[in-house]
């Protein structure tokens, strides 16, 4: 069973119910849109809103919208232009209840998107949604047999910002969800069935299975988190075993993906997927997440996770702390995390990613060696201090975030949260996305552009 | 001007794109991969400063591109457009009017048949945007900058 899912950042969607219910009469509007399709997943991902002036319509009324065919083909030409598909969304204003396409819709959505359709080749996302005054039905097209056009519904509508909203259509089929575990009662009693059920259809992909990406893990499979993804390429050393929760003496030598995996299956339900390899290697994987936690120290992991955060709009939260001890004393140290992700500044727009520092990674172990003894890169070997303590702090800090994304348990809906463990001090920061940046230009493209090395 | 055969040795799509891109304005080929870099060569590439010589010396290349002019290459990461490009490498070699190297290009890469002569010249002072930095639009106006910049 596909589940389908339409994506729109909470902006758009406000802008849609403010747009589409604006009168008493049908209002209609496009909406420029990438896909993802998985196994068993396809999310339509809403890149930008084209409203409609009046006279863009023949005809406006109470119960009948035409659209003029200069201002169709001035949207297939965006759709030409950006190489993207397209979302058809009018209103049924008058629908207090369930509401439902029409058979005049059926028709028109049916010529309309044929046309779409040809002009893409076959290879455009093509779907519509139509908005009542409190349900909202949505459907997916295909016209690989043109004279029988195949349509799908669309199960839910994903609104991402402060919280991610989960919100069914009519029509919708929906997965089983595991009945509740007798071991989240506690939290219950804190935030809700309603909550708990979230979680429990939440998929977390956790990139690095260190100091803080296990202790994220742990906090998520005791949460109750449906499915985690481990990525990690790493074997457990013994200097790892103050901080990596989970591990054993005995595991040293083993991958570590492999003895979380089996660690979270002991203490919780979750379903879990352990991937032994660099994320770099294996983005696509996090197409399937919900939501993305980069808990790695490397550049190039945190420049996938940016563009795929935006790519295929998943929130994304990155963290690490930093400890100067040159001499065995404490001199600095702070730990931070930032909520990134489509409505918010990437990590690009903080300036977080040092890209030289990424070429360095990637380079092979003669260049890098031949390199570094030129003085042309910077040093990646250094071993950096390290303390549980820290690592748990800001992995609790950012899990909490996530908590409240997710479970919608309140709180201040921060964006960057730094604390400096010498002085005790914790403040928020705020940015404001930049004009012309990765996450401008990758935003909701889904599969229709590469995702690195792909 | 680029081969589309050339073209089909790139699997990165963001890069073709930037090579088509390219093409418009120079003559552009994908000599191959090697260390997880394209090896890219821009064609009859002429430094914009008059105290720039191309080498008239064979073993340096000489003769293999139109007279004063020489083949940049350009080594672009697999992960294009994620890793800032760093360096570049020409043949025939280039050499100051007065017959020496310039600073920090005397090294040799020895690759496809023929030294290339190093430039180690970085962007130090550019913060790297993926997707908007590009060859066309910064890392070849990169290359002419510090050639047309004082000797």
């Amino acid at each position: 069973m596909t589940q389908r899912q339409l994506i729109f950042t909470k902006r758009d969607w406000d802008a849609v119910h403010a747009e589409l219910l604006r009168d008493e009469r049908e209002v209609a509007m496009y909406a420029l849109i990438g896909r993802a399709t998985m196994d068993t997943r396809e999310r339509y991902l809403v890149r930008e809103l084209v409203n409609l002036a009046e006279n863009d319509y023949d005809v406006r009324e109470g119960d009948q919208i035409v659209i003029k065919p200069a201002t169709v083909n001035r949207i297939i030409a965006r759709c030409e232009d950006e190489d993207l598909g397209i979302l058809l969304l009018h209103s049924h204003p008058f629908e207090e209840g369930d509401v439902w396409f029409s058979r005049t819709d059926n028709w028109g959505e049916a010529r309309e998107l044929r046309t779409f359709d040809a002009c893409g080749g076959g290879a455009w996302p093509l779907a519509s949604l139509v908005l009542g005054q409190r349900t909202v039905a949505a459907r997916t097209w295909n016209f690989a047999k043109p004279d029988a056009p195949r349509v799908e519904p669309i199960d839910e509508i994903v609104i991402v910002g402060d919280h991610i909203e989960r919100r069914p259509t009519i029509g919708a089929k929906h997965a089983p969800v595991n009945g509740l575990d007798e071991a989240q009662a506690r939290q219950v009693l804190a935030f809700g069935e309603a909550g708990q059920a979230r979680l429990a259809r939440t998929t977390l992909a956790i990139i690095g299975a260190g100091g803080t990406g296990s202790a994220c893990a742990e906090m998520a499979a005791r949460l109750g988190v449906g499915h985690i993804i481990l990525v990690d390429h790493e074997a457990l050393e013994e200097t790892n075993l103050s901080r990596v929760y989970g591990t054993t003496r005995a595991e040293v030598g083993r991958k570590k993906v492999h003895i979380l995996k089996e660690w979270i299956e002991k203490i919780s339900r979750a379903r879990v997927t352990a991937i032994d390899a660099p994320i770099q290697r294996d983005a696509f994987a996090l197409r399937e997440a919900d939501v993305i936690l980069c808990c790695t120290d490397t550049q190039v992991s945190r420049a996938v996770c940016n563009q795929a955060s935006y790519q295929y709009m998943i929130p994304l939260i990155d963290m690490g702390n930093r400890i100067h001890a040159p001499s065995g004393t404490i001199e600095s140290a702070s730990a931070q995390f930032t909520l990134a992700g489509p409505g918010r500044a990437c990590l690009d727009c903080y300036g977080t990613i040092d890209y030289d520092r990424v070429r360095a990674e990637q380079l092979s172990r003669e260049e890098y060696a031949r390199l570094r003894k030129e003085g042309y890169v910077v040093g990646l070997d250094a071993k950096e201090p390290s303390i549980i303590t820290l690592n748990t702090l800001i992995a609790s800090h950012a899990m909490t975030r996530f908590l409240d994304l997710i479970a919608h348990t309140g709180g201040p809906t921060l964006a960057k949260f730094q604390y400096s463990y010498l002085d005790g001090e914790l403040h928020g920061v705020f940015v404001q996305p930049r004009a012309r940046c990765t996450c401008t230009h990758v935003l909701a493209r889904g599969d229709s552009i590469p995702l690195i090395r792909s | 001007m680029i081969d589309p055969k050339h073209l089909e040795l790139v699997t990165n799509k963001d890069l073709r794109g930037e090579l088509i891109e390219l093409a418009k304005y120079h003559g552009v080929e994908v000599l191959g991969r090697s260390d997880n870099y394209y090896d890219i060569v821009v064609k009859a590439y002429c430094p914009p400063n008059a105290g720039y010589a191309i080498s008239a010396n064979k073993d340096e290349g000489a003769g293999t591109s139109p007279e004063g002019t020489t083949n940049l290459l350009i080594r672009i990461h697999e992960t294009h457009p994620h890793a800032k490009p760093d360096m570049f490498w020409v043949y025939p070699h280039i050499r100051l009017a007065g017959g020496s190297y310039p600073n920090a290009a005397d090294n040799i890469l020895p690759a496809y048949g023929r030294n290339w002569q190093r430039f180690s010249w970085h962007m130090t002072t550019h913060n790297w945007r993926p997707f908007h930095d590009t060859l066309a639009n910064t890392w070849l106006p990169f290359i002419d900058q510090c050639f047309s910049k004082v000797i």
